[in-house]
């Protein structure tokens, strides 16, 4: 085999599997990629906006807002910390990606769960601008 | 010796999973989906220990779910209501009695457990007394019923 046939045979299976990999690439989120949405849809509904805050996404997380539940009642205090659900105790993983790195890696989750927990807590859907602030609270936390 | 041994207990083992049928009171395994969308809030509940129009009534009912909203997206569940029709109960012991269809309100619940659970538990608690609950064994072998829950 000719040095030159060799190469294009390794280029040719990395160019494979490149291919191969792409979707599961594509899919492979962080909780970075997150913020970075979040921040974009923010900005394009208040032209305002400056950016998120963990101590404002810390009283969103604590807060009952005016109901039963806040996001402490089952994640408890410390987003780090194992949680339990308020009615069938259930245990629920912590939180914070800090604690538990699958967190935020998912849309799919990520939007099930936002809008299914925002709807107990809140009644409604959160803002764009809620859910980085609760992020950046989330990543802030180191222990 | 000791190999041997182990190969029947494995035997055994395996014997007694796959005659594992309705009266061991096992129900698992689950299919991953019904894990991850029924089974994050609380334990994924045996789907023989309830009749399809109960089931029907439960997944039309996500989006109110004992107050809180456990909606899941239109594939995810058409798929699960198929896995709980197809391996539903049709005993009526098993039907739902109450409009939400709470399975703690079916006959053979309140039979097996009494009309409501100790102050300030929940009956949704079920690994409380099931300590295997979460992977559908609900055997004699592995409930330890505390003692605050026995005095009743």
């Amino acid at each position: 085999m000719h040095l030159h046939n060799i190469i294009k045979a390794v280029l040719g299976s990395s160019v494979a599997l490149l291919i191969a990999t792409a979707p599961l690439l594509a899919h492979a989120e962080t909780p970075q990629n997150f913020l970075d949405g979040f921040a974009q849809e923010a900005k394009a509904q208040n032209p305002a906006f400056k950016g998120f805050s963990a101590k404002t996404g810390e009283a969103f997380y604590k807060n009952k807002h005016g109901g039963d539940w806040s996001c402490s009642s089952c994640h408890t205090d410390n987003p780090m910390a194992e949680g339990k659900h308020a009615v069938t105790g259930k245990v629920i993983q912590p939180l914070s990606p800090n604690a538990n790195p699958v967190r935020f890696t998912d849309s799919a989750k990520v939007n099930k769960w936002f809008k299914r927990n925002c709807n107990d807590v809140l009644k409604r859907e959160c803002t764009p601008e809620e859910k980085g602030n609760l992020l950046t609270y989330l990543l802030s936390v180191k222990s | 010796m000791k190999i041997s041994t182990q190969l029947f207990v494995a035997t055994l083992f395996v014997g007694l999973s796959a005659t594992a049928a309705a009266g061991d009171h096992n129900y698992g395994p689950y299919p991953s989906y019904y894990t991850e969308e029924c089974g994050s809030c609380h334990v994924p509940y045996p789907p023989q220990r309830m009749t399809q129009a109960g089931w029907e009534t439960q997944i039309n009912g996500l989006k109110h779910h004992y107050g809180t909203d456990a909606s899941v997206d239109v594939p995810a569940s058409q798929t699960i209501l198929s896995y709980l029709v197809n391996n539903a109960g049709w005993k009526d012991k098993l039907a739902p009695t109450d409009p939400t269809a709470r399975m703690t309100k079916t006959a053979w619940f309140v039979k097996e457990h009494g009309a409501s659970a100790p102050k300030g538990k929940s009956f949704s608690e079920c690994t409380q007394c099931h300590t295997k609950a979460a992977v559908g064994d609900y055997s004699e072998q592995t409930l330890k019923v505390p003692a605050s829950w026995r005095s009743r």
